[in-house]
């Protein structure tokens, strides 16, 4: 059990120190981390809050008509298949990409050990989600239910929630790793989970506001109907029946007896689960860091024709554009976050425009007259707004020095000025940006059709915004870059500069959208005052991110 | 055709002196040796000569350019293989290659040439439509060197060239250092393979807890230490140093 439990400490340390390593210019901030978890939890905190509104007025509803049970299964069903998906997207990190498990075989160590300790992580990050979502549940409960058999229940059903989700995740994903060889690579795994995710994503943002329109009647009438949906999930994950039946148990003993069945089962899927690890899990894991060097075998003839030259700058602006695309991770944060935005915008727009309670919104859009100074002043902050959040948003440039990590010193002994190489990395960055800002663009011209002059004055300003914040970033990340990690998503996802760059921009975006608002009442006046103040911001960002810029770099070490 | 004069590097608060007022020189025709212990001050050293570090002190110039005052000339003039191969792993070799020979200038006709002749030699023509990222150890030092001699440069600075290469391929390297010092340009190079640093090198630097300790040929090495092995005399400098 020793041994057990020490491997279970080493993989969480390594996987932690890659989730909460705030490491800047190589020093530890020991204010990074837990700053980044007390951001994280504040973000959750609303989420928390609807979360809990909703099943509050939802238990409130459904208690009244007697259904509270029901209601109570499809909460922890629903729970279980996010956690289900969840751990489908997380668990191949954990059991497959970590590149441990080569190292630890050869160690005396038996293999089921290494199953369970590497299960045992999985379970950590689940768990931390079902505290999560069965605490807001039950607390939700709490006015709903006698509290008196609620702590209990809340206990072993936080415990064994997880269990069959991650049973069935973890099995489906070593049957593809053993027998499915194009997804036992990295890169595209984590392209084909980013795709998803950013999917269910969309769905789960579509459903929700075609959710809009169903009223409390019609959604008692949908679950009164023939349960077919519901019976399969209670089949699929039967600890949530029994909990069900627990939570709403008449006695104590008619409590115990199905929190018995609630553990029986989760102990069945975890006996089942180890049986079947064992004959899988090895077999798919080990091998999968030997190389394999890809793609279409090069002759003479091949470089003859490949072997093509192009301008410096342009070359390096290429490379940037490669690697920030073949990066999973940079590209899932860096890029969608700016090419999703539009369409996300469209998306919450379509079942308000569909459905008839549109029809307002419509004639709102058509009444938008744009040669009127007061509306063509607002539709000019507006653009700024937007351009200054989206160039937050896609921090390519805030990162850019922190994605190279320790083979950023290649920037310091290629024979290019660094201010060149600073200028593709921001070239880089404004790329992006521009197709995401033409992607707003184009639909708001069309929707909106406005005069020529103010569409023009519309771009120069979204194009100064772009430009200031691309070359502000770059500086925040030549001040602090995080160029020690052994993971990129350390230099992308936990990092304080991209934290500085994002709500950066949304504090200068809401500080122009409050000006705009207050004082910048006619096309002109709001031009003049933003694009001028705009080319003053970015002559600074340009002088910080390029002659300071350029000093720094050439002491970074 | 590079020479270090009087160059010092501190590290850190507590000012630990990576590299202490350290001068070489290597000439023409020459191929220099760099050796010492870990942690002695080898890649420090070979981090200031390209560049990447900034000495506290002392001049650095390559093929007559000094690396502080003339930085892009002197970066131009020679070739740096760093002491880990794993870069640019997302790039293609044929990609990285081609990024390599812009940033340096190479023309078309030449670099098509230069791939051509050095992916036979290292036999690596077949794996350059591949990612870095799927190459072997070996493959990345072999696409490092390729990408860092492509311009021709004059002055090549290996900072543990033959790791991780196959015996042929590091016989090839080591072909090329030769040809190379004999048409009249200079190799820098650190290596902890001490019967090739004796069988390759004209000269020897041998450094120690940042100090040169010795510089010269190897014969008058030798006859300082009664004519032992390099080995022996590493390990009787670095023990009582």
């Amino acid at each position: 059990m020793r041994k057990f439990w020490s491997m279970v400490r080493i993989f969480l340390k390594v996987i932690l120190g890659q989730m909460f390593n705030m490491k800047v210019s190589g020093k530890e901030n020991k204010w990074a981390g837990p700053l980044l978890i007390g951001l994280v939890v504040l973000s959750l905190a609303p989420m928390a809050w609807l979360f809990y509104y909703m099943l509050n007025s939802m238990y409130a509803f459904f208690a009244e008509f007697g259904y509270l049970d029901l209601i109570v299964g499809v909460t922890l069903n629903l729970g279980a298949l996010i956690i289900f998906i969840l751990s489908l997207l997380t668990a191949p990190a954990i059991f497959y990409f970590s590149k441990d498990v080569e190292y630890i075989l050869p160690l005396p160590v038996k293999p089921v050990q290494i199953i369970g300790a590497k299960f045992a992580v999985a379970m950590v990050f689940e768990y931390i989600l079902a505290v999560f979502l069965v605490g807001v549940m039950f607390a939700a409960l709490l006015g709903n239910v006698g509290a008196g058999m609620l702590s209990v229940n809340m206990v072993l059903i936080a415990l064994t929630l997880p269990i069959l989700p991650m049973v069935y995740s973890t099995v489906i994903i070593m049957l593809m790793m053993r027998f499915v060889r194009f997804i036992r690579n990295p890169d595209r795994y984590s392209w084909i989970i980013g795709t998803v995710g950013l999917g269910l994503g969309l769905a789960f943002m579509f459903v929700s506001q075609s959710m809009f329109s169903i009223d409390e009647e019609a959604l008692l009438a949908m679950l009164m109907g023939e349960p077919v949906a519901m019976n399969a999930l209670n089949a699929i994950f039967m600890t949530n029946y029994f909990s069900a039946l627990a939570v709403n148990a008449a006695d104590l003993g008619a409590m115990a007896v199905n929190q018995l069945g609630n553990i029986v089962v989760a102990a069945a899927g975890l006996f089942l689960f180890f049986l079947l690890a064992k004959a899988l899990y090895f077999k798919g894991v080990i091998g999968l860091s030997e190389s394999n060097s890809g793609g279409k075998k090069m002759t003479r003839e091949d470089i003859m024709a490949g072997a093509v030259g192009q301008g410096v700058f342009r070359a390096y602006v290429m490379k940037e554009i490669r690697v920030l695309f073949r990066s999973p991770v940079a590209f899932m944060n860096c890029v969608i976050m700016v090419l999703f935005m539009p369409i996300i915008l469209v998306v919450s727009f379509i079942p308000i425009l569909t459905s008839g309670s549109g029809d307002g919104m419509m004639e709102l859009l058509a009444a938008v007259d744009l040669t009127e100074p007061r509306t063509a002043a607002i539709a000019l902050v507006g653009m700024m707004v937007l351009a200054l959040t989206m160039s937050g948003a896609a921090t390519i440039t805030a990162s850019a020095i922190s994605r190279e990590g320790r083979n950023f010193f290649v920037m310091k002994y290629l024979p290019v000025r660094y201010r060149t190489q600073l200028n593709a990395k921001a070239a880089c960055g404004l790329a992006v940006i521009g197709v995401g800002l033409l992607l707003v663009f184009i639909p708001l011209i069309i929707i909106f059709r406005p005069p020529v002059l103010l569409a023009v004055g519309a771009v120069l300003l979204a194009v100064v915004a772009a430009v200031f914040l691309n070359y502000l970033g770059l500086f925040f990340d030549l001040l602090k870059p995080k160029l020690e990690w052994d993971n990129e998503a350390e230099a992308v996802k936990q990092n304080m500069n991209i934290m500085l760059m994002i709500f950066g921009g949304m504090a200068v975006a809401a500080g122009v959208g409050v000006a705009g608002w207050f004082w910048l009442h006619t096309p002109l006046t709001a031009f003049i005052a933003l694009f001028g103040g705009g080319l003053l911001l970015t002559a600074l960002a340009l002088y910080l991110a390029l002659v300071r810029g350029s000093a720094m770099l050439r002491n970074l070490y | 055709m590079l020479k270090i004069t009087d160059v010092s590097k501190t590290y850190g608060s507590n000012k630990v002196k990576a590299v202490d007022n350290i001068r070489l020189e290597v000439a023409s025709k020459q191929i220099l040796g760099f050796i010492g212990p870990n942690g002695a001050g080898k890649t420090t050293t070979m981090k200031m000569i390209t560049g990447v570090l900034v000495p506290d002190a002392g001049t650095i110039t390559i093929n007559g350019h000094d690396i502080a005052a003339d930085p892009i000339a002197a970066k131009q003039s020679f070739g740096y293989v760093p002491d880990s191969p794993d870069m640019f792993l997302r790039l293609k070799g044929m990609e990285y290659l081609n990024f390599m020979g812009d940033m340096y200038g190479v023309s078309a006709e030449d670099r098509r040439e230069k791939i051509a002749s050095m992916g036979e030699i290292f036999e690596m023509t077949g794996a350059l439509n591949g990612r870095i990222q799927s190459y072997s150890h070996g493959m990345r030092q072999k696409i490092v060197i390729m990408g860092a001699l492509l311009h021709n440069p004059a002055v090549w600075i290996l900072d543990e060239p033959l790791t991780g290469l196959d015996p042929r391929s590091s016989f090839q390297l080591k072909e090329m250092m030769r040809r190379h010092a004999d048409a009249g340009n200079c190799v820098l190079f650190s290596t902890h393979m001490l019967e090739v640093a004796e069988k390759l090198c004209d000269k020897i630097a041998l450094i120690n807890k940042g100090r040169i300790v010795f510089d010269g040929e190897l014969d008058s090495l030798k006859a300082q230490y009664n004519q032992l092995s390099l080995e022996d005399i590493f390990m009787e400098v670095t023990a009582n140093a």
